[in-house]
């Protein structure tokens, strides 16, 4: 994910100045911009104003929760004319006050692509895809079909023409996703959090694309990302949001440095991991031990025989690329998927001859979506429902649940609705409601997606607490960074076998020597 | 058994959808109207036969899967037992009364049964033989409002996912020790009730998504919209659409005027 800087050579725009300050009208103006949701008492944009000049990249980062998106949908107009609340201030775009201005017509100056490339496709092919805006626009057959081609060549895609979008890898539905905003001709592209669900090689072609777009097009770009190193080098400005306001806008080498000063002073993380595989020895019992395990889908073999053997202990950190068999491969440990071939024994029980429930009083797997796991109606009782479905003392139980509930900061919501809580609080809860029968085990499938640094810290510190009381721990992550820092172990999966299976540092000397250098963590 | 859109170059596949679909129209009202076990019989030959000559196997799996087997079954004994009039020829004596099985019953029981095999059946082979794409977008082109259209897409686009979605919810409710297989009332709600609240959750959320993708591109913005898809229509299409809307008004003002005796069971005269 290492991409060439951005030099002004490569753009025929009016540059910027420094902070954001241009000599030509602004392509977005926010003035003194403030919303608030409906049911909520604070409101998520406080007196937020600014102005990005046309052909300006602004990176937008910031915790979760602290208004990013908001303003995102506050810059294309959807606030007003999609979610509702009250609003105070004004957005322009170029010279528009998105109050006044139908949707329609903000649609072909500013455009936004949202997170998940997933959720926002409303056809099946990626032409229809593409065609799908200018279509709606009734413009004449031969403008949309210009377009199409335009705006696919825009990010290296024109390869994908006549693919259906379900059978698209993630960086190819992203780009896609691009492709279909930009089929608009948008003036203006936001785009929030393009890589976060990405695999290092997709968030690399997806970064490659925005490169492209940076260096080929008229267009105003702001991206909204937690993980601003591959971006920094190209954008004019980082602006660092924090409760609905703007905290730090600057130039972003210096930004940055400020921004990663602050998220230190609030994350009690360690640096690196203090003891490093000091607590995992021969001596530790194994855990998990799989023995020449294969599995298909259908007709096809997703595992190949993949055997391997976690003690006690460890912290395994599982990275690959995505449909490499990482989640796969946990849904196997955890008996959801039987073996075509081979064997799995947790804790010593084949997991051919017990229920799932039975291995579940073993593996607390947390699953990638955390609405996927919220069943109940408080978070008090979701953190018991595991226990309470395996018949536990209910004294017991809720004393466990009052201890996970305080040690993961979420006791004051203990009465508190689950749906209602962020992102991050969700995960947190996810991990909390595994905890109080006492697996032995903990899979963590993807527990970073859409995490800010200092959420994504507190997953980590709570996986390394676990570790460090005695429970073996395994994380499949995309963050490559994070997983290379803190594991005791990484497993690099591709195309459903292990390529690599040692201790971080022989790892990374492993996975460098066979190429895969996007699965290495950033040099400091 | 799920009969699903296969795709090949047979003479099926290559007619217009609109066409088929008209065809399967006019062929549902006209096997409704009339009531000969010989003419239904022909029909559901005729389809497993048209099926086998693209390629296909799916139809007939279908017709011999245990599910459409046991409906046929039901709709029999139902109209046999149901239908009072005509000679007996079985009396199946019952605690306070006898249950006659005639002989109208068991015709009766055995027209309907077939007409919905062979109505079920043209359906199937439809289906089969149909990109369910192309069908909604000729229908768009033809003057279906598009909005109805995309929601047909919409559906089909996002069925795959809340289907693979509700695979996760079940395994992540085993997961945390829910037994999903318990038996009872009280385990088959507690069960609906831990998958339904997710997977709406999950629904609303890629509905916010969806508003957001599809006003940001002026969906709804125009009274119509381009279709850069242009639908065939063909000879063949044509002369299909024309025969069928044809035929189908024939045999249904032949009902209002009586011109020619249709044959018609007697519950119905």
């Amino acid at each position: 994910m290492r991409l060439p800087q951005r030099t002004d050579r490569e753009v025929d725009l009016p540059r910027p100045l420094p902070g954001g300050h241009s000599n030509v009208s602004p392509a977005i103006a926010v003035r003194d911009l403030t919303f608030c949701f409906p049911d909520r008492d604070l409101p998520a944009l406080r007196n937020v104003s600014l102005e990005i000049a046309p052909g300006e990249f602004v990176l937008i980062t910031g915790s979760s929760g602290s208004g990013k998106s908001v303003l995102a949908l506050a810059m294309a107009g959807y606030i007003p004319h999609v979610v509702e609340g009250t609003l105070t201030g004004e957005v322009r775009v170029r010279g528009a006050a998105t109050t006044q201005t139908p949707l329609c017509e903000l649609a072909v100056t500013i455009s936004l692509c949202q997170q998940d490339p997933e959720a926002q496709m409303c056809t099946l092919t990626v032409e229809d895809e593409v065609r799908f805006g200018p279509e709606n626009l009734a413009l004449p057959v031969a403008e949309v079909l210009r377009r199409e081609e335009t705006a696919l060549a825009a990010i290296d895609c024109l390869h994908l023409r006549g693919r259906e979008t379900v059978r698209l890898s993630g960086g190819e539905k992203q780009r896609v996703a691009i492709a279909a905003m930009l089929a608009m001709n948008p003036g203006v592209l936001i785009l929030d959090e393009p890589t976060s669900n990405l695999d290092p090689d997709a968030a690399s072609e997806v970064l490659l694309a925005i490169q492209k777009l940076i260096r080929d097009r008229k267009v105003t770009l702001v991206i909204i990302e937690h993980r601003l190193s591959p971006l920094l080098p190209m954008a004019d400005r980082l602006i660092v949001m924090e409760e609905g306001q703007i905290r730090l806008s600057g130039k972003p080498d210096e930004i940055s440095r400020q921004y990663l000063a602050l998220l230190q002073d609030k994350t009690d993380l360690p640096a690196q991991f203090s003891r490093p595989r000091m607590e995992t020895s021969e001596q530790s019992p194994v855990v998990l031990e799989v023995r020449d395990l294969r599995f298909k889908r259908g007709d096809v073999e997703v595992l190949h025989s993949i055997s391997l053997a976690v003690r006690q202990g460890e912290l395994v950190g599982i990275i690959g690329a995505n449909g490499s068999g990482k989640t796969t491969f946990l849904e196997c440990l955890a008996g959801l998927n039987q073996p075509d071939s081979g064997d799995i024994e947790v804790r010593g029980a084949n997991t051919r001859r017990v229920k799932v429930s039975t291995i579940a009083r073993d593996i607390g797997f947390v699953f990638q979506n955390p609405n996927h796991q919220i069943f109940e109606k408080t978070v008090g009782e979701e953190v018991i429902f595991s226990a309470r479905n395996f018949g536990l003392d209910p004294g017991v139980t809720a004393a466990a649940a009052h201890r996970v509930l305080t040690e993961f900061d979420l006791i004051a919501y203990e009465q508190f609705p689950p749906l209602r809580l962020s992102h991050g609080e969700k995960r947190r809860l996810n991990l909390c409601s595994v905890l109080p029968h006492g697996p032995g085990i903990i899979m963590l499938d993807e527990p970073f997606i859409g995490q800010d640094p200092l959420n994504a810290a507190r997953i980590m510190a709570a996986a390394l607490r676990l570790k460090n009381e005695g429970f073996t721990v395994l994380i499949v992550s995309h963050d490559i960074d994070m997983v290379f820092r803190y594991s005791t172990r990484i497993m690099l999966f591709e195309a459903g076998s292990i390529l690599v299976d040692d201790v971080p540092h022989e790892a990374r000397r492993r996975i460098r020597q066979i190429g895969k250098t996007s699965f290495l963590p950033e040099e400091p | 058994m799920i009969v699903k859109f296969q795709e090949t170059n047979s003479f099926l596949h290559r007619l217009n959808p609109v066409a088929k679909f008209s065809v399967v129209v006019a062929y549902s009202i006209i096997v409704f109207l009339l009531a000969s076990l010989r003419l239904e019989l022909l029909c559901i030959a005729s389809i497993v036969a048209m099926e086998r000559i693209t390629g296909g196997r799916q139809v007939l799996a279908f017709l011999l899967s245990r599910f459409v087997l046991v409906l046929v079954a039901v709709i029999f004994i139902m109209q046999a037992i149901m239908t009072r009039s005509g000679t007996v020829l079985i009396s199946i004596p019952l605690y306070f009364t006898s249950l006659d099985v005639t002989e109208a019953g068991l015709l009766n029981g055995a027209v309907l049964a077939m007409r919905f095999l062979s109505v079920v059946l043209a359906g199937a082979l439809f289906v089969a033989t149909t990109n369910p794409v192309d069908f909604v977008y000729s229908l768009m082109l033809v003057g279906v409002p598009y909005r109805f259209g995309f929601m047909v897409i919409l559906a089909m686009r996002f069925a795959t996912v809340f289907e693979q979605e509700a695979k996760t919810l079940v395994n992540a409710q085993k997961m945390r020790g829910l037994n999903v297989d318990e038996a009872g009332v009280r385990g088959l709600l507690r069960c609906i009730r831990c998958t339904v609240i997710p997977l709406i959750v999950c629904a609303l959320s890629r509905v916010d998504n969806l508003v957001v993708s599809m006003e940001g591109r002026a969906f709804g913005s125009q009274k119509s919209r381009t279709f850069v898809a242009k639908a065939h229509y063909g000879l063949l299409d044509k002369t299909l659409i024309l025969a069928s809307s044809v035929m189908a008004l024939l045999v249904l003002l032949d009902l209002a005027f009586g011109w020619y005796p249709l044959p018609q069971l007697l519950p119905y005269r």
